[in-house]
């Protein structure tokens, strides 16, 4: 290990010379960024990742369940089991998918699942994310590199080899191909996420294209390459978010979607990766019944918990948070990213008074969480080893079977009073080992 | 009931031609509970290739393109209705229609005219009935005051729109007292383009009401398609490649008693 975190200088640098960046959207605005890579690698041990890889699978398989279930009966909520206002007032919500089912049922093929390990070792979940959740390329290309610089640690360790993520990928895109090339769909190549999107494709054995080399014919859907030969398309894995997808059913605007790409998909006539209007199973209000949703649809125990998460909507909730509001993260259901996050013991006696008379008056609008003190993870901190926080991306794949990547991607805070793992807080990442015993 | 024939025009010219064209046109009424239909004569083209699908509302919507160049683009649908109004198409609940939608969104104006109406009372009919002659009471009908992307909100604080703006107050002001409802676009005798009023879940199904003209939806209306508000259900939309410098879309509808 002491040798990676000497080729780490060198190491960062073949990645920004390779393109490594990260890129996100703020306000309409693009920005992108340097990821920097921390050497020191977060290990899990074989039988915490045994334990993970059943609490994860138990938790995607139940989620797909859910937007099954949400987009034809909606049986969950007739038994009462999730209040109608938590899905049909989430953005996330697309009636436009109304009645379709996709191929082989799937709707969230790739999820990324944000977790932390609490300082009395037990992992919580923070956040699902089940549209094209982004970042498993960095840890694939750190590896590569640190297996360059040091061969000998992959040699002595015992450290599953995470190379098989295109094949995993690969094999998800092939269960649910209804016939035809796979294709990989980019916004482009001044996209920062460009890189990542060649290499999946390489490794999945799809077509790389953008917007402009598909478009739907008498409802299929087509990829014309550079010499003008048409192929018909059999599973989409699109880069672009929903509302971008397609201009004809949502944001008409859209000049990066495919015109009537939506009605070949109803028709069954293509699979698209992953299924629009998963936005409704990873909402913040949303996120509080995944348990349920465990119990419900599996009947079986969530293995995995959730960080202890209250919903002032009902009224036994709402009088905790009301009385402990100073000790409580309080988040806004409707703000995305990072808006709308409110610390309780950062607000003055004035702001907690309004903010309880908020919560009062529009319970449905929040939910609060208890901190979590989540362990420390070293990293190199100029000639220092310093602890910081850190979360965990696990990637799910839902392929025939549902499988958990052995790797993941680990995001941690350079600053060491903050609990925000956010990458444009000057963040960076680190290679995550599964041990392989 | 009321035997209607009705003709819905179209047209799309360009000064220069455009090519690659996808459109979806949810103008073609088909037959439910209130309305029977029969088209006569359907007519839509240059197409490559036309298909009839249905959305995620349920309406019936005709999706295509037409790859080659062309400047010009036509529409023209025929057919009768034997409708038979003032009548409930029953239909269970999807209870999206229950919660703001984007352009229905209530600010301070909606909320100021919700606390006015708080005392309509009865069954969801008889509610919604006071508040549409609430807001026909408070609103002006001025022709071009407002555009498509006016809100609900924008509107009641200008205090005067169109069609589209008295559904989408209807709408709002319904589903801030309890009543689920819809937004819904059709043809109307006597009225030279399209119209759009409001569907109102009355406990058993859907019941409509004109908020433009103070009225309950009878046997002089034909419906073409619902949704949560006037994003979900424009009646033909289309994207194409090319620089036209001038395009004019022409709609022609006429209904008439037969």
């Amino acid at each position: 290990m002491n040798e990676l975190v000497e080729h780490a200088d060198s190491i960062n640098r073949l990645l920004a010379r390779y393109g490594v960046k990260f890129g996100i959207y703020k306000n309409n605005e693009f920005h992108e960024q340097l990821f920097s890579f921390d050497a020191i690698p977060r290990v899990i041990t074989h039988d915490d990742f045994v334990y993970l890889e059943k609490g994860l699978i138990q938790r995607v398989d139940a989620l797909n369940l859910f937007l099954k279930d949400i987009y034809s009966d909606k049986n969950i909520i007739k038994d009462g089991i999730v209040p109608e206002e938590f899905v049909f007032v989430s953005s996330g919500y697309l009636p436009q998918c109304e009645g379709i089912v996709p191929p082989q049922g799937i709707y969230s093929h790739i999820s990324g699942i944000d977790l932390v390990q609490g300082k009395d070792d037990e992992w919580y979940i923070l956040e699902d994310n089940l549209r094209i959740p982004s970042g498993a390329s960095y840890p694939l290309i750190a590896r590569k590199l640190c297996r360059r610089a040091s061969p000998q640690t992959f040699r002595n360790t015992p450290i599953c080899d995470n190379r098989n993520y295109g094949q995993l990928l690969k094999e998800v895109m092939d269960n649910v191909n209804v016939g035809g090339i796979k294709v990989i769909m980019t916004p482009g190549r001044y996209n920062a996420a460009y890189f990542e999107h060649s290499y999946l494709a390489e490794k999945t054995e799809s077509e790389l294209a953008m917007n402009t080399d598909l478009f739907v014919e008498k409802n299929f859907l087509y990829h014309k390459d550079y010499m003008g030969n048409k192929k018909k398309v059999g599973v989409i894995y699109r880069r672009i978010s929903d509302e971008y997808l397609d201009p004809m059913t949502f944001e008409a605007d859209s000049l990066i979607g495919i015109p009537n790409l939506m009605d070949v998909y109803r028709a069954g006539n293509v699979a698209i990766i992953n299924a629009p209007g998963n936005g409704v199973a990873d909402d913040k209000g949303i996120y509080y019944f995944v348990p349920k949703m465990i119990e419900y649809y599996l009947h079986e125990t969530p293995i995995l918990k959730n960080a202890p998460t209250y919903l002032p909507f009902y009224e036994k909730d709402r009088s905790y948070v009301l009385q402990n509001l100073k000790k409580l993260v309080i988040k806004d259901v409707a703000e995305a990213g990072g808006y709308g996050v409110v610390f309780g013991d950062k607000l003055s006696a004035e702001e907690l008074e309004n903010m309880k008379q908020l919560i009062i008056k529009e319970s449905r609008r929040f939910i609060a969480q208890e901190v979590i003190d989540f362990r420390d993870i070293d990293i190199v901190d100029g000639d220092k080893i310093v602890p910081r926080k850190a979360d965990l991306r696990a990637f799910v794949l839902s392929g025939k079977e549902t499988k958990v990547w052995a790797s993941g991607l680990t995001r941690f805070t350079r600053n060491p009073d903050s609990f925000i793992v956010n990458s444009s807080q000057g963040g960076g990442f680190k290679d995550t080992w599964v041990l392989s015993r | 009931m009321k035997n209607l024939r009705f003709t819905y025009e179209m047209s799309l010219r360009f000064d220069e031609p455009i090519y690659d064209h996808y459109f979806a046109l949810r103008c073609v009424p088909v037959s439910d509970d209130v309305q029977k239909i029969q088209i006569l004569s359907r007519y839509i083209n240059p197409t490559d290739c036309l298909n009839e699908v249905v959305d995620g509302f349920g309406n019936h919507k005709y999706v295509g393109h037409y790859f080659d160049n062309h400047k010009q683009f036509e529409v023209q649908i025929v057919g009768n209705a034997a409708v038979e109004g003032m009548k409930v198409h029953r239909e269970v609940l999807h209870s999206m229609y229950k919660y703001p939608s984007r352009f229905t969104e209530p600010g301070q104006a909606l909320k100021a005219a919700a606390e006015a109406c708080s005392k309509v009372c009865g069954n969801p009919l008889e509610r919604a009935v006071q508040l549409m002659m609430y807001l026909y009471q408070h609103f002006t009908y001025v022709k071009g005051s407002t555009d498509i992307s006016t809100t609900a909100e924008e509107a009641m604080k200008a205090g005067r729109g169109v069609c589209q703006d008295y559904a989408h107050i209807l709408i709002a002001l319904c589903r801030m007292s309890g009543i689920a409802a819809r937004y819904v676009n059709g043809f109307m005798i006597g009225e030279g383009s399209t119209h759009a009023w409001v569907e109102i879940y009355t406990g058993e199904g859907w019941y409509g009401l004109d908020p433009t003209n103070n009225l309950h939806i009878d046997d002089y209306y034909i419906k073409l398609a619902h949704g949560r508000d006037y994003a979900d259900c424009v009646l033909d939309k289309g994207v194409f490649m090319g620089s036209p410098a001038n395009q004019k879309q022409q709609i022609l509808v006429n209904v008439e008693e037969i």
